[in-house]
């Protein structure tokens, strides 16, 4: 029988360009944040899994389950898990999933990156080891996919280039004003929807304050099946082709779709029924998307990106799952539900999870 | 950067598309060129660079695929430069 799962503790390290930090300082932070939250030990844990996407290209360290062993002095199961820039979701559902068939009692579900240590045309490269090989051929980068994908976006909804501009306005100033109430968060401060509009183009239709930015970070939630305040109810995994052209549709990502449909239906709830919302917006486009796939018809009646999201509290790609599960779990009230839709590249992996405040 | 045997090995697959008629799904122009979603007439799909010369191209514009060399992006970001074998697309 499937035991419930809930959130016993939580860490969370500043986001943003962190030059004094290492990513082994980082993880070490949001972990024993988490455990002193949670009231652990390090050794009170039975397993570990930690999303990390880019320690091994950008920090010359890709085995990080001996980096944490030594950290905290802990000789438990720890796996590092990479999907891209869904690795901390993926980690989470993992974890997750331990707890709830009873492998493990508890369990440590991290998210590090480190990319500020390099100039960013490096780093994009780097990004890019989650793109198809034809589009690293092309010579394309993230900007660019997101771009044909905000282009086939429009044109599926009737949006005029003016319509569309409106709404990626809107939504980067709004996730600069919700961020401003956090210390954690990497960007504090207020933009219009006028300078999002007359910042540079960088690939047609997307402009540069249209961008999350290269962010370092962690984040760590400890998972048990003891009773707590946030439950962890469900997550559910999807995945699909790598490169945008081999895909169903362009306009949305089908294993978003496919995820929500499954994450719905086992467990007899509906858009309607969520609260909260924290949406994977690497770019304006993206949360547009997030919200089409999700079947968003009323996005004021509900609170979005409540920490300003991956565009403004920052992203380092594999802390932004779990990041999401923290930011969700704290702006949940009693009674309410929150849903996490976090995706990898351009929507080949789609991983979502859901929340409930007991 | 990709290694010279990774180009070698994609050359045969991207040949194929050589002096293909294509149509044009999906386009971004970024400063220096851009990339556009194309469809092949057996209905597939692929990815390529648009070059400065071709920058009037827009969506639902027929044209052909010819051999060319990429550079910069629009972010003046070289992720892969001067290809071996890169395709470019070029109106008729």
């Amino acid at each position: 029988m499937r035991k419930n799962v809930y959130i016993a503790g939580m860490g969370l390290t500043e986001f943003g360009e962190l030059y004094e930090r290492s990513m082994e300082s980082l993880m070490h932070e949001a972990t024993l944040e988490a455990l002193d939250s949670a009231g652990l030990k390090a050794e009170e844990l039975d397993a570990v899994f930690i999303g990390n996407m880019l320690g091994g290209e950008l920090s010359s360290q890709s085995h990080l389950s001996s980096v944490l062993s030594e950290l905290l002095n802990i000789n438990c199961p720890i796996v590092r898990v990479e999907n891209a820039c869904a690795s901390g979701g993926v980690a989470a559902h993992l974890a997750r999933e331990a707890v709830a068939h009873g492998v493990h009692g508890r369990v440590l579900a991290l998210g590090v990156e480190k990319m500020t240590d390099h100039d960013s045309a490096s780093v994009n490269s780097c990004l890019m080891h989650a793109a198809a090989r034809e589009e690293r051929e092309a010579g394309l980068s993230f900007v660019s996919l997101y771009a044909l994908m905000a282009q086939a976006y429009a044109l599926e909804n009737k949006l005029s280039e003016s319509d569309l501009r409106t709404k990626l306005n809107q939504w980067s100033s709004k996730m600069h004003e919700n961020a401003c109430g956090f210390s954690k968060a990497q960007f504090k401060k207020i933009i219009s929807p006028e300078e999002v509009g007359q910042s540079p183009i960088l690939s047609e239709p997307l402009r540069l304050l249209d961008c999350s930015p290269i962010s370092d970070g962690a984040a760590a939630i400890v998972l048990s099946a003891e009773q707590n305040e946030v439950e962890l109810k469900d997550s559910v995994l999807a995945s699909d082709a790598a490169a945008l052209s081999q895909r169903s549709i362009q306009h949305g990502m089908p294993a978003v779709r496919r995820a929500t449909e499954l994450l719905f239906g086992q467990n007899d709830l509906d858009i309607s029924s969520i609260d909260v919302l924290e949406l994977h917006d690497c770019f304006s486009i993206t949360g547009l998307i997030a919200l089409q796939d999700l079947g968003v018809l009323d996005p004021e009646s509900k609170q979005i990106n409540a920490w300003g999201g991956l565009k403004a509290f920052g992203h380092p790609v594999a802390a932004t799952g779990i990041r999401q599960i923290i930011s969700a779990a704290k702006t949940l009230q009693k009674d309410q539900w929150a849903l996490t839709h976090n995706v990898g590249g351009t929507g080949a992996t789609a991983v979502l999870h859901l929340l409930r405040r007991n | 950067m990709p290694s010279a045997i990774q180009i070698r090995r994609a050359l045969p697959e991207l040949k194929q598309w050589l002096g293909q008629e294509v149509r044009v799904l999906l386009i971004s122009k970024t400063a220096s060129s851009g990339f556009a979603m194309v469809e092949n007439e057996q209905g597939k799909r692929r990815i390529f660079q648009v070059r400065k010369e071709a920058s009037d191209l827009k969506l639902g514009d027929r044209g052909k695929i010819v051999l060319g060399f990429s550079g910069r992006n629009a972010q003046g970001l070289l992720l892969h430069k001067a290809m071996l074998g890169l395709l470019d697309f070029h109106q008729n």
